[in-house]
């Protein structure tokens, strides 16, 4: 099966991607599938003239065929290789883009149904068309084309006024191929009301099982909807730590309804493309979102964060901080932007952006943008972009630690506040492993 | 224990030190006063090699070693220690984290093994209330938020720890009040032996009412142009600069 980006006007190749659809067993998942694709003829290929992908060069997509990627894969033995403790997750697993089902049921928690796709009740299908339709697909193209793409998806539903002690683990692994290829997700996740849970979303390469070559395109499609219903309290974490010749857009929408709160982290070192666009959207009131995000990209890596806070109702909070360090060619992309609709009076809005670049050739393009519609609201928005204060080297340096130290420990402490907020010390432990692996060898 | 001779240093191509020679002994205290603008905090600066201090003549050793030719952490480790003017403010390292990174590395390089955790700790909390510092400072960031009378403490405190050779103050008791001023002079008075030298700069003698020392130099132009005992300062006092500019 061959998916092509041809050229900016036949901008997907449908003929392969039908026939894809057309294997597929389940009616409504085709009907689904179908009507994606429907909607990907509505969207023309992006490129740099257009704002939102401004800052991303994706032409490297363009003439290329890429090849829809599957692979069969033993379970056990990836949860063992990704040193996964069951007894302490509620583990879904997948492999480029497919959801690995689990033998088992008592795997997960009783208060939580995994249920792929395929397998989804006359209700379970409604619900999630419902969650699609909300999502707003005409984005951009790659969000229809990865409902186009998926053979699967996985619901999960968090049973109303639970709560979830065991995080619930996403690990998507995505294995490099040697030819050009893709690969793509969903997961819609329904929060009851008055439940409680964790959410980590965990993005892995695996390299061991094919040779790649350094041409070759290795694209991962995903989209992750979440859900939370009223009064319901979700921590989530997003963690990109793929390898670096890996590509990936991808989307995740969360909606709050009234008296939810979310709690999001977000962390990235990088790609040849790593672009995730983040939708919040405060539907119910007195509704609570927080977003800490960190980007260390190096080398030649690229990240790009494109957030979008929406506050449609009145009395919601929002706070986002994003934190990027860039090093080498690396180059970053951060847009925030807060909407405040004409009936959220009371919203309370505020949004941070810092940067340093450690190198001449780093690179970052921040955008903080309000868009208020209302009159009675507290915003606020900044972004800062900096290098490493020399004189704060200097008195390091007049301490006895060396040029090298000093910048680490300056990189570290730009972030320092943003890790600390962390809640889950596990993660926190991995998480401050991967910054200071990441900053070891700044130089 | 230090030797400068004939120092030459230019900032920004504006010449500032012009020839300046001084040399203090193991255990001695110098004090260099002088007009603004004469070159004390930059002799400093250059000691301690700050970026952008460029030194076009001259010679400066510490026990022999020629300091102009290394880098700033190097000078550091080898006993130079200078208590800055204006400490900076680096948020997000914590001030234990950065006192035991000193710390260690000065012990490295002097061939000892790093303290442990919790002997660090006792350590630093003694030095903290040596100088009358709250312990709860070593958990915030590094200078962060502190009052200048707070800053100044902590210059002192990092001191106590670092146990340096030759300790430059740069009027470290500008902008102190007059119990912070004895706090400050406490914790250098309690560092005074006959192995640690201390060079003193400051505009006003009452600092030197506390910290006794046993040389007093006057700075002007780049140049030492005068050098006394510590009677000189009263002097100072009494006729401002313009009497030895003007001799």
């Amino acid at each position: 099966m061959k998916l092509s980006f041809l050229n900016e006007t036949q901008t997907v190749c449908k003929d392969t991607i039908i026939s894809d659809i057309n294997s597929c067993e389940t009616s409504w998942l085709k009907e689904f599938r179908l009507s994606a694709l429907d909607q990907t003829s509505l969207q023309p290929f992006p490129n740099r003239k257009s704002e939102h992908w401004k800052y991303n060069d994706i032409s490297f997509l363009r003439d290329r065929t890429l090849s829809i990627f599957t692979n069969d894969v033993n379970r056990e033995e990836l949860i063992q290789k990704f040193g996964l403790s069951i007894e302490e997750l509620n583990v879904c697993l997948f492999v480029n883009g497919k959801y690995i089902a689990n033998d088992s049921s008592a795997f997960f928690d009783k208060a939580i149904k995994v249920t792929p796709f395929s397998a989804a009740d006359k209700s379970q299908q409604d619900l999630i068309a419902d969650r699609f339709v909300n999502a707003n697909q005409n984005r951009n193209i790659f969000i229809p084309l990865n409902s186009a793409l998926s053979q699967d998806g996985v619901l999960i539903e968090i049973e109303k006024g639970k709560t979830i002690e065991r995080p619930i683990y996403l690990l998507h692994i995505n294995q490099q191929s040697s030819i050009d290829s893709i690969r793509s997700s969903q997961v819609v996740i329904e929060c009851g009301n008055n439940s409680q849970c964790e959410i980590i979303e965990h993005f892995a390469s695996q390299n061991e099982l094919t040779r790649k070559t350094d041409e070759s395109i290795n694209l991962a499609l995903q989209h992750s909807l979440i859900n939370l219903n009223k009064n319901s309290h979700c921590k989530h974490s997003r963690l990109n730590l793929e390898d670096d010749d890996s590509s990936q857009i991808s989307r995740l929408r969360i909606s709050l309804d009234k008296n939810s709160s979310l709690k999001s982290f977000f962390y990235s070192q990088g790609s040849q493309l790593s672009k995730t666009d983040i939708d919040i959207s405060h539907q119910g009131e007195h509704s609570e979102s927080q977003l800490i995000g960190i980007y260390l990209p190096s080398d030649e890596n690229t990240v790009d964060y494109h957030t979008n806070i929406e506050h449609r109702v009145a009395h919601c909070t929002s706070r986002e901080i994003f934190r990027g360090i860039i090093a080498d060619s690396a180059k970053a992309t951060f847009s925030g932007k807060i909407h405040i609709f004409k009936d959220a009076q009371k919203s309370d809005a505020q949004l941070n952006n810092k940067n340093l670049l450690l190198t001449n050739q780093a690179e970052i393009n921040t955008k903080p943008e309000l868009e208020i519609y209302a009159d009675d609201v507290i915003c606020a928005h900044g972004a800062t972009i900096a290098k490493i204060d020399q004189q704060a080297i200097y008195y390091l340096q007049s301490r006895g630690i060396n040029e090298m130290t000093a910048k680490k420990m300056l990189s570290v402490g730009f972030i320092n506040e943003l890790l600390e907020k962390i809640e889950n010390p596990q993660l926190l432990a991995i998480l401050t492993q991967q910054v200071n692996a990441c900053l070891a060898d700044i130089k | 224990m230090l030797r400068i001779d004939n120092l030459q240093a230019k900032v920004e191509e504006k010449d500032i030190l012009k020839g300046l020679s001084l040399e203090v002994k193991p255990g001695e205290v110098h004090a260099i006063m002088g007009p603004n603008g004469s070159g004390k905090s930059t002799l400093g600066y250059v000691l301690s090699g700050r970026d952008g201090y460029q030194v076009t003549g001259g010679s400066a050793t510490l026990n022999g070693d020629n300091l102009l030719d290394l880098d700033p952490d190097e000078r550091a480790k080898k006993g130079l220690f200078l208590a800055f003017q204006y400490p900076v403010e680096i948020p997000g390292v914590s001030n234990m984290e950065f006192l035991k990174a000193s710390v260690d590395t000065v012990r490295d390089y002097q061939g000892k093994p790093p303290l442990n955790t919790v002997s660090f700790m006792k350590l630093a909390r003694e030095k903290c209330q040596a100088v009358n510092l709250d312990p709860n400072f070593l958990k915030r960031g590094v200078n962060e938020g502190f009052s200048g009378g707070e800053k100044k403490r902590n210059e002192i405190m990092q001191m106590m720890l670092l146990e340096p050779r030759l300790c430059i103050l740069d009027e470290t008791d500008s902008g102190l009040d007059i119990d912070a001023l004895q706090v400050v002079a406490d914790g250098v008075n309690a560092c005074r032996d006959e192995n640690r030298s201390f060079i003193i700069v400051t505009h006003y003698q009452r600092l030197l009412d506390y910290i006794v020392p046993d040389r007093v130099h006057v700075l002007s132009e780049g140049k030492i142009i005068k050098s006394g005992g510590k009677e000189l300062a009263l002097e100072l006092e009494e006729k401002g600069y313009s009497w030895i500019e003007k001799a």
